[in-house]
């Protein structure tokens, strides 16, 4: 009876197996191989358009190349989140950012925020494959992120903006991230910042700012927090173009100064 | 400065929305890849007089062609999967047809108390995908089997909360090896993933994890919301401040 449970449980499928189309590929690249040296004087050579050749040997290199990329994503790790998305992942250079703040209340927070890069994949004693960042970034509140001892769930429905559209600690830290690559106006940047469990009645605030807040939903504040980001970063783009202004101005005041007083000096000389 | 105009420029500006990406329902991959193929005959039939032909032995160029068309075709099939990961465990991830938990069918087993248990039965592998070429195989993979309660539909994927054994059709209680027995899609010495305790964490289960932190990650968003208001209240300030002062160095300027 008890070999029998035993028997039952099937421990893992990390046993070598030796996969029947592989060998046919192996065995019938032998042969060819093999017949092409012994037939190489016999048989006459074909001819055939360097084109024509290219397109059956790189074309179907650079799909399987793709195709293998894709194998090793779907074997490896995932992040998921409800919404139906899903990342492959290698859990590697993921950054955690404390944001210090204090709120309108003069009580300081601490809220800890997680940058995954998404991308890249490993399968167990295979070739890794690199390549995180390449499907974009996580950004995600540390406490809905919850490791399950492989994959990872993320308990809230994430909402795809770009790095422009971050809190500005948060667009700094993914700015300066080793795997940000390409353009920051395209690189998918899916951000978690309310749980799934979350109800509209749940974010209500009787007064923001001392006036009684008009936003209801969870959508309008949400909406409304990502207006305000997108409206610091237009106002940091004016105060520097402001100051720049400031600073010519100076110079071309100091400038005018400088030839008076060169002027009124060479009068005096003369 | 008129922070008016300050701001029905800045929603000009960012008012752009975003196209969505998927308005032509073509797969991108099959135009890359048929256009390279395209291309590349195109060239071969007008460059058929101009450029030599390359001499090669007939087993070597059959050679080149069989070995990558049959590994193509086979990563084809593996990868199509992955764009079809519907089901996600603690460590496991499987391509199914299922979406949703609605449509799986379900077996009720009472256990050791005389309790009604609905155990949904699954069968992994296979896919379909959006404007390609469906992939049957459905059972190829094994079989799903877990407590209805301890899977949560995420609108498009599955996620089984429930730490998965891998055991085998005998292994299960007689009503549901019956079920999965007669399943047109069951094959012998199939794998059964069969799940029937919650998992926890820090002693809680994933709901209830989750709804323990919903007033923390509340607070963290409203600070997070207070910080971008203020912020946004010192640099307006910055820019009245900015702006008397050019104003006042072009008075001097005049």
């Amino acid at each position: 009876m008890r070999d029998k449970m035993v028997d039952i449980v099937i421990p893992n499928d990390e046993d070598f197996k030796i996969n029947f189309l592989i060998l046919l590929v192996g065995m019938g690249s032998f042969l060819l191989i093999v017949l092409a040296i012994y037939n190489f004087q016999n048989i006459p050579n074909v001819e055939i358009n360097p084109f024509l050749l290219m397109s059956i040997t790189i074309v179907p290199a650079m799909m399987i190349g793709y195709f293998t990329k894709k194998y090793v994503q779907s074997k490896s790790i995932h992040i998921f989140t409800p919404g139906g998305y899903f990342w492959s992942t290698l859990m590697l250079n993921v950054k955690t950012v404390l944001l210090p703040i204090t709120n309108r209340e003069s009580k300081s927070v601490s809220v800890y925020y997680l940058i995954i890069p998404l991308g890249g994949g490993t399968i167990p004693n295979w070739l890794p494959y690199f390549g995180g960042g390449k499907d974009g970034f996580l950004v995600a509140n540390k406490r809905l992120v919850i490791d399950l001892g492989g994959n990872v769930f993320v308990g809230g429905t994430p909402i795809k903006i770009t790095v422009n559209d971050l809190f500005p600690t948060l667009r700094k830290e993914v700015l300066n991230h080793k795997l940000f690559k390409g353009n920051p106006d395209k690189v998918p940047i899916y951000y978690v910042d309310l749980s799934m469990k979350v109800r509209d009645s749940d974010l209500e605030r009787e007064s923001v700012n001392n006036e009684a807040s008009k936003l209801t939903t969870v959508g309008e504040i949400r909406q409304r927090y990502l207006s305000n980001i997108r409206y610091s970063k237009y106002l940091e783009e004016e105060v520097a173009n402001r100051r720049s202004i400031e600073r010519a101005l100076n110079d071309a005041l100091n400038n005018k100064k400088t030839n008076v007083r060169e002027n009124e000096n060479n009068e005096d000389n003369s | 400065m008129n922070f008016n105009r300050a701001r029905k420029k800045y929603l000009k500006r960012f008012s752009r929305e975003v196209s969505g990406k998927d308005e032509v329902p073509v797969n991108s991959i099959v135009i890359y890849i048929f256009g390279a193929i395209f291309i590349s005959i195109l060239l071969a039939i007008l460059t058929q007089k101009i450029v030599k032909p390359v001499v090669i032995n007939p087993f070597l160029l059959l050679l080149i062609i069989f070995l990558p068309s049959v590994a193509l075709v086979y990563l084809i099939f593996l990868s199509i999967k992955y764009f079809n990961l519907r089901i996600f465990s603690d460590r496991y991830s499987f391509s199914a047809i299922y979406t949703d938990l609605k449509d799986a069918p379900i077996q009720t087993v009472k256990n050791f108390n005389d309790n009604k248990i609905d155990f949904s039965t699954i069968p992994l592998g296979g896919a379909i995908i959006r404007d390609f070429i469906p992939l049957r195989g459905g059972g190829r993979e094994g079989f799903l089997v877990v407590d209805k309660n301890l899977a949560m539909n995420l609108g498009g994927t599955i996620f089984v909360t429930s730490d998965l054994i891998i055991t085998t059709v005998e292994a299960l209680p007689i009503e549901l090896r019956a079920r999965i027995e007669n399943h047109s899609l069951y094959k012998p010495y199939t794998k059964i993933y069969f799940g029937a305790l919650e998992k926890r964490i820090n002693g809680m289960s994933i709901d209830e994890y989750l709804e323990k932190q919903n007033s923390l990650v509340i607070r963290d968003f409203w600070a997070l919301y207070d910080a971008v208001e203020l912020y946004n209240e010192y640099l307006e300030k910055m820019l009245n401040v900015s702006d008397s002062h050019v104003e006042r160095l072009r008075k001097y300027e005049r």
